[in-house]
């Protein structure tokens, strides 16, 4: 675990010459970039070339990076913004990648879990995208709500506006879906 | 039944952890008789659980860094526009650069001009003397021709070549 200082120190040598330090950088925040970009374009493959490119556009724009917040939070956004601009470069429909529902040797109870958990996957897709998003980081424990609503560009105030928004909709396509589903039968 | 009033706003910040104990306690006690409100919470939570569940950071391989490292020097396609954007803008320029360039020589612009004399102006004064300019719309049409010229280089060479190289580039390993 490196702090903060240790991290200054660190792209600064980097930007000295020693780009072989990059890889610590790289290593330390892999995960998370991949997981926002994961969160934005839906797919896999591509997520790991939004988040390749992201820590590459970081690196080319290392000196510009002012310190006045996180490197974290910089380079999230950047990733966060490379794949925004990759979606609607590709127009990229979002597709959730957990849909099927193996029903073999389930009970009741777990059958009906996961056909909630469809529908509400299904809903999520749904949402605006700026919902969808933030709705997503917000429950991703590691990222806090200011360095989400950094992240996306947003005040703290409207991410919250965006979560409460978002979970209500989803609440209520729930409900919808069910009622339907109950009526069907 | 006592008529009670519970938005989504606090179900949901009794869901997200939020208050003292006594003030949960005090929620669930308030809507405990109304099956209404049971219900609404009973969807959030649905909700809330499976946002939950799906919120894991996804793990990539150490492969992951070496192509990074790998790819350091390598120029990440601009955002600005899209190929297919940025060949329709192109086709926009040279299209109207044509048609400009089509009229000029049909000799449309021809009786369009006019001179700007600066001494009926602001600038009239017995001291200096300021040159009369003639006023030419082929002229300007000439160098708005111009301008959409280079333009459309820069966008062939961002847009088009650049990712293409790029990409046959990244195909070949290079």
């Amino acid at each position: 675990m490196i702090t903060t200082t240790q991290e200054y120190s660190l792209i600064d040598r980097v930007i000295a010459g020693e780009e072989a330090q990059y890889a610590v950088l790289v290593d330390k925040y892999k995960s998370y970039a991949f997981t926002i970009a994961l969160k934005v374009v839906g797919n896999r493959a591509e997520a790991e070339e939004i988040a390749q490119d992201g820590f590459i556009k970081a690196f080319h724009y290392l000196k510009k990076f002012n310190r006045e917040a996180k490197f974290s939070t910089w380079l999230y956004r950047i990733v966060f913004n490379t794949a925004i601009s990759y979606k609607r470069k590709n127009k990229i429909q979002f597709q959730s990648i957990e849909n099927h529902i193996e029903y073999a040797g389930k009970s009741d109870d777990e059958i009906e879990k996961e056909e909630k958990k469809k529908f509400v996957t299904k809903a999520i897709e749904k949402l605006t995208e700026a919902d969808r998003v933030a709705v997503q980081l917000y429950y991703i424990k590691e990222f806090s709500l200011e360095e989400t609503a950094e992240m996306l560009g947003q005040n703290i105030n409207t991410l919250k506006v965006r979560v409460h928004r978002a979970r209500q909709r989803l609440a209520d396509e729930l409900k919808k879906i069910l009622k339907e589903e109950a009526l069907t039968l | 039944m006592e008529s009670i009033k519970i938005s989504d706003e606090q179900l949901l910040s009794y869901l997200d952890g939020n208050g003292t104990d006594a003030e949960r306690k005090a929620l669930i006690e308030k809507i405990a008789n109304n099956q209404t409100h049971l219900n609404r919470l009973k969807e959030l939570e649905a909700v809330h659980l499976i946002l939950k569940n799906q919120a894991g950071v996804e793990q990539l391989s150490k492969v992951f860094t070496n192509k990074v490292m790998a790819g350091l020097h390598r120029q990440v396609s601009s955002n600005l526009l899209s190929p297919k954007n940025g060949l329709l803008l192109l086709i926009g320029l040279v299209i109207a650069s044509a048609l400009a360039l089509l009229l000029a020589s049909t000799g449309v612009f021809d009786q369009w001009h006019t001179l700007i004399n600066f001494n009926n102006g602001i600038l009239k004064t017995d001291w200096v003397k300021t040159p009369t300019v003639s006023y030419d719309i082929k002229f300007v049409v000439k160098i708005i021709v111009m301008i959409n010229a280079l333009l459309a280089l820069i966008l062939l060479d961002r847009t088009i070549l650049r990712p293409l190289f790029q990409k046959r580039a990244d195909r070949l390993g290079l």
